[in-house]
């Protein structure tokens, strides 16, 4: 196990290398520049923004660029942003716990709501419930999640008065406010998450509740409860399991949607302002993070099935 | 009947008149009294970009930085150049030295008393990385008199237009401490921690994309006149502001509905039916009107040959732009003056050359241009939806006469860094406030957006210069009027109708001098009746 672990990290040095070479590249072949952004209104001659652009050394062909920029980034300096006026690891640390929120108690509602609905559809198949639920999950998966967004806020804040419509408070304000401004923004994140893990769960499930060993277990009287949860869902957790992975990765990454529908300084926000503004140092650094997040979130996921399926193993 | 009623009648009949007659007596006698005290909680449509209003004329800083910064002069009510941080305001007869004695006793939010040398540091910042800071291109010297007297000493005549440049919020000459405007000189490199001005509130805190936080200065020191707008007294009710960054509209609405926020900025017209009928709210039209305007590459490409201006300048119909613009009439209005119709300069002046839609005439200067289909980009900021729909709308009447006119989306950066680019650039739009003709100098003397592109005209430049001078107002709307024709005729711009912004209210602000209605937010006199 350990020395699977130890590959795997291994593995992901030339994984990140890659990556990070790619978003560099892509980064500055985008027309423009951060200086032409921090210009901004003032009536600047052609000469004087070429001056600055040559004192920040952007003029410069992209290969030396990157050769200049690749050993700060491998000794951990991200740099500064350009607009923030500080460091790039500062900025994305300042938004983290927003995005960490929304994202580990998005994930939280996912899997206690879609797995057990899954596995009620899976085990009555082919009944109104599991009718019911394949409609359901259909409608969630095709409602875009802006307009969920919006629709909540109208329902909950401005009708009902439940929830308030906007803005993150730090866990400082208190929990109430904290956990109050993030119901309507993870409930419009998880839904379509939750229809796509209804739906995987289900047909995992099915799948396995097929297996003649399944079979065997009910001939032999063990109790529904049994069948299901120690056996056929321990199987069929592989798939589920990935999802959840996937699931997690993408939301520790950030929805830019949700973020801007409900004013949340998180990270997709972040990036998606970076990339407008081309600030550099921020949309590297926030790719790095986000490429370092998935391949630890797949890495703990690939582990985890050895401990749910023990025929699993990674010797 | 009993002529003499028992106490219980008489209080019973005073309860049913004294509302029967209240329509009749005068409303002050109803009026509540300020209340000192609370938060003020904004929804703020866009953040800082930075901290240094003196470089830029972006939003929010007028919103923002309008509360926390003061200048040598500000707007007032009709829009002319009121003291503020100047105790009173001399010219030399022939305008080429003005005196600035400054108010005593007033303090920047360090502590620190502003004198001349603070003031001086600031102009001479403010010349250098100001849009607007060019109108100081003939100042000779500075000369302190004292602590609290400054004269600017001039090569030509500069006339009273110097003090709205001073004083215009689009991009004013704001006063900062001489520490701050020396070690700072280059455009937005000021740090948060030293944005300190002289103005009633104080920046406390700000977190981007989250929110920006002001606190009432309790030392601040106010002007004894009348206020008046921006200037005069300012009295200050609010404890606190907060700016809370919601971009989306919807969001913003949703916020001050459920009463999160008290105001909310930039909110499309198309709300303000729905938004007046729900009780507590109060939707406020906020002028002047801003110009929508069309600008060229003067100086390269199919748009430098003034036949192609003009017969882009006569397809364009403004009524129908402004329909598509606006959903609510009183929003939006077709205006043949380059002047916004609240200005004292608005004026019918080269109304023949105003766009009105003559295909027919556009087709005459094509064809003495030699128009040969070359395709006219029209490039506007993707997200800017007014914008996108004015370009959408030009672009169809432009193909009416035969214009091969394509509408580019761009994001802010590549929208900006464009529209200075002599090769690229054909033509943008934007929105823009001139309520003095001198204000178009910085943007029309061939240097703006930059001089690969920018207008320059000679016959403009000595009606600028004759601006700069001239002390009279009617002299200077003589010079106003000539201004626009010039324009017309040379097509400087295309004049495409004026809108009105709006922000919304709940009913527990109170803003008995309406100062909310009259351009960026400002917030003297505005109180929270809790």
């Amino acid at each position: 196990m350990w020395a699977y672990i130890i590959s795997r990290l291994l593995s992901f040095i030339p994984t990140i290398f890659i990556s990070v070479t790619i978003v560099f590249i892509f980064t500055r072949l985008l027309p423009g520049n951060p200086v032409w952004a921090l210009v901004g209104d003032q009536s600047v001659s052609a000469e004087k923004i070429d001056e600055v652009v040559k004192m920040m050394g952007y003029d410069r062909p992209i290969f030396i660029q990157y050769l200049e920029w690749l050993p700060k980034i491998l000794s951990g300096d991200l740099g500064n942003s350009v607009f923030y006026k500080e460091p790039v690891l500062e900025v994305i640390l300042n938004r983290v716990p927003v995005t960490f929120s929304l994202a580990i108690l998005s994930l939280i509602i996912t899997v206690i709501i879609a797995i057990p609905l899954g596995i009620t559809a899976a085990v009555h198949q082919n009944t109104w419930m599991d009718n019911l639920c394949v409609a359901i999950t259909n409608v969630w998966i095709s409602l875009p999640s802006f307009w969920l967004g919006f629709l909540f806020i109208i329902l909950f804040s401005v009708n009902l008065g439940w929830l308030p419509s906007s803005g993150y408070r730090e866990l400082s304000f208190g929990f109430e406010d904290w956990i109050k401004r993030l119901i309507l923004p993870i409930l419009s994140m998880s839904l379509a998450h939750i229809a796509l893990l209804v739906r995987v769960t289900r047909s995992s499930m099915i799948e396995v509740l097929e297996n003649e060993y399944v079979v065997t277990a009910r001939a032999k009287g063990l109790s529904k409860y049994k069948i299901i949860y120690k056996h056929a869902l321990r199987n069929a957790l592989v798939s589920i399991l990935t999802v959840v992975g996937l699931i997690f990765a993408l939301n520790l990454g950030g929805s830019i949607i949700i973020e801007n529908i409900y004013a949340l300084p998180g990270l997709g926000q972040l990036v998606a302002t970076a990339a407008l503004r081309r600030d550099y140092a921020i949309i590297e650094g926030g790719m790095l993070y986000f490429i370092v997040v998935a391949l630890f979130v797949n890495l703990f996921i690939d582990i985890s099935y050895s401990f749910f399926n023990p025929r699993i193993r990674f010797d | 009947m009993n002529k003499t009623l028992n106490s219980k009648r008489r209080k019973i009949l005073s309860l049913i008149t004294i509302p029967a007659f209240g329509g009749i007596l005068p409303k002050n006698l109803f009026a509540q009294s300020p209340k000192s005290g609370g938060t003020l909680n904004i929804g703020l449509h866009i953040d800082l970009l930075h901290y240094d209003w003196q470089s830029t004329v972006a939003h929010p800083f007028p919103h923002v930085f309008g509360n926390i910064f003061e200048g040598l002069t500000a707007f007032g009510k009709d829009f002319t150049a009121v003291p503020e941080l100047a105790e009173s305001i001399e010219s030399s007869p022939d305008g080429k030295r003005w005196s600035f004695k400054l108010r005593q006793g007033v303090l920047f939010h360090n502590g620190k008393e502003m004198g001349a040398e603070d003031v001086q540091a600031s102009i001479e910042r403010w010349r250098k990385v100001g849009p607007k800071g060019t109108i100081l291109k003939n100042l000779e010297r500075y000369e302190s008199i004292g602590k609290y007297e400054l004269r600017l000493h001039f090569k030509e005549t500069m006339g009273h237009f110097l003090l709205l440049a001073f004083g215009s919020d689009e991009n004013k000459m704001v006063v900062m401490p001489k520490e701050v405007a020396e070690k700072y000189p280059e455009a937005t490199k000021i740090p948060k921690n030293e944005v300190i001005g002289t103005g009633p509130f104080q920046l406390i805190e700000h977190k981007p994309d989250q929110f920006i936080k002001l606190k009432k200065f309790d030392k601040y020191k106010a002007r004894n006149d009348a206020p008046n707008y921006q200037s005069g007294k300012k009295v200050i009710w609010i404890e606190e502001i907060v700016f809370w960054i919601v971009e989306q509209n919807t969001t913003r609405i949703a916020g001050l509905e459920t009463g999160e926020y008290d105001l909310i900025t930039e909110i499309p017209d198309t709300e303000f039916n729905r938004l007046s009928s729900i009780k507590n709210l109060i939707p406020v039209k906020n002028g002047p009107g801003a110009l929508l305007y069309m600008m060229f590459n003067h100086k390269k490409g199919p748009t430098s040959n003034i036949d192609v201006r003009r017969a882009i300048q006569a397809a364009i119909n403004p009524t129908e732009i402004i329909g598509a613009v606006v959903s609510n009439k009183s929003f939006g209005v077709v205006n043949p003056s380059i002047f916004p119709p609240e200005s004292p300069y608005n004026n019918t002046e080269g109304r023949d050359k105003f766009s009105t839609g003559n295909i027919n005439k556009a087709k005459e200067f094509l064809k003495k241009a030699n128009y040969n289909n070359e395709e006219i980009k029209l490039q506007v900021i993707s997200t800017n939806a007014v914008n996108v729909r004015v370009l959408t709308t030009v672009a169809e009447q432009l193909k009416r006469a035969g214009i091969n006119a394509t509408v580019v989306k761009l994001d802010r950066a590549t929208w900006q860094a464009k529209r200075r680019d002599g090769e690229y650039l054909n033509i943008y739009n934007s929105t823009g406030y001139w309520i003095d003709p001198s204000l178009y100098e910085p943007e029309f003397n061939g240097t703006f957006p930059s001089t690969e592109v920018g207008f320059k005209n000679s016959d403009v430049d000595k009606v600028f210069a004759g601006l700069s001078r001239e002390t009279s107002f009617q002299k200077r709307l003589v010079l106003g009027k000539e201004l626009q024709k010039l324009f017309y005729d040379q097509v400087a711009l295309v004049n495409m109708g004026y809108i009105y912004r709006m922000i919304v209210k709940n009913n527990k602000v109170m803003d008995p001098e309406g100062n909310l209605a009259l351009g960026n937010l400002t917030l003297n006199g505005v109180w929270i009746n809790k």
